[in-house]
């Protein structure tokens, strides 16, 4: 059954409510520069609201929104490669938070989103998205179902995540 | 106290900004403009090599140049409409439909397939009209007073040349997409 173009534009306006600060975080995720990460959302925008054409429940409307979002989100990094050879790593290549870490408060929540984000930068496309979708709140079941990525990929990923952020943890522990 | 690294990341950016729809439709329809112009390069690049040996299938003396420069023609629309049907990247719109890893490697396996097969597509069609516009060009030439028979050894030589190339280097280039397609199989798999 064909969408209509009112509820094509209705549906997309209640997703990008929805979601539109996680689609922007994930944004971030995928390009560091401000100005092409402007054309990127863009980019996600303009997908999302042409995919609400063909969307009728294929699944849950937060799957469908992330796996359009990091499809562009990763069609843009792989170009963007082209330019940026900077070598990308797995999560077990790391040992920790990548960049300085800061104060308590609110400066500390902010360095702790900056070290994340400084971290999700240098990681490679499977690991990057696993990581974005956590810190999103999403459970390994729900990873699974954006990514396609089988349970056992997603749970090692995780499980590599949770002893990084704990070590992150116990550093800035040790510090305060 | 140590922040929380779920709320810390979702703190980053709590509310997003918000874009209207009219702005949202002027970029997809200029991701539409993009892909029109594409088409029409392609087009133009096909009308060119069609009109160019259409011109030869009534200016040309001999019967096989005549049917070899008609095969061209037929191959030339033979091979735009398999690389529209083989080559053209699916729009990021259908993404929703299957899981991520699961859209990108369809996507590898159709370009691969491809490349692989670019013989059957893109060389094989040419390949008879050519050969009858060789054996036609060496029919009408007075025996003497056409170019030396190494010259004519030289550019059959170089048009099978360039046909080895483009083979090698879309091989070459599918070789390169199997082992992305092996990448994704892996994360696919239980058995990271």
């Amino acid at each position: 059954m064909a969408v209509s173009t009112s509820q094509q534009d209705a549906r997309y306006l209640a997703a990008a409510r929805a979601h539109g600060a996680e689609i922007e975080r994930l944004a971030r995720g995928y390009e560091a520069d401000a100005e092409l990460r402007r054309d990127l959302m863009q980019d996600i925008h303009a997908a999302l609201w042409r995919s609400f054409a063909i969307y009728e429940g294929q699944c849950a409307e937060r799957s469908w929104v992330y796996r359009i979002a990091h499809n562009v989100g990763v069609t843009h990094m792989m170009t963007a490669r082209r330019r940026n050879k900077a070598p990308l790593v797995a999560l077990d290549e790391i040992s920790e938070l990548i960049g300085p870490g800061d104060t308590e408060g609110e400066v500390g929540e902010r360095a702790l989103a900056q070290q994340l984000l400084a971290t999700i930068h240098r990681l490679k496309p499977a690991d990057r998205q696993v990581m974005l979708l956590y810190l999103e709140d999403l459970t390994a079941a729900e990873i699974g179902e954006v990514t396609g990525l089988s349970g056992g990929a997603v749970a090692v990923r995780i499980h590599r995540l949770k002893a990084l952020l704990a070590e992150a943890h116990h550093a800035e522990e040790k510090r305060t | 106290m140590t922040p929380d690294p779920k709320h810390a990341w979702q703190n980053s950016v709590p509310v997003a900004d918000a874009r209207s729809l009219e702005e949202v439709r002027a970029i997809a329809n200029k991701f539409f403009r993009k892909i029109h112009r594409r088409n029409v390069i392609e087009y133009a690049a096909c009308l060119f090599v069609v009109v160019a040996f259409g011109r030869y299938v009534f200016t040309l003396p001999h019967i096989l140049q005549k049917i070899g420069s008609a095969w061209i023609v037929f191959a030339t629309f033979y091979a735009a409409w398999q690389l529209h049907r083989r080559g053209s990247a699916v729009s990021p719109d259908q993404a929703g439909q299957v899981p991520i890893y699961q859209f990108m490697r369809a996507q590898l396996v159709r370009q691969r397939d491809a490349l692989r097969s670019i013989f059957w597509w893109y060389i094989l069609p040419f390949l008879p009209g050519l050969i009858m516009i060789l054996i036609g060009n060496g029919l009408v030439t007075p025996a003497g007073n056409g170019p030396p028979i190494w010259v004519r050894w030289l550019s059959l030589a170089t048009m099978i040349g360039i046909f080895v190339g483009i083979w090698w280097l879309n091989q070459l280039g599918a070789r390169k997409l199997q082992r992305r397609i092996a990448e994704i199989d892996a994360l696919m798999e239980d058995e990271s």
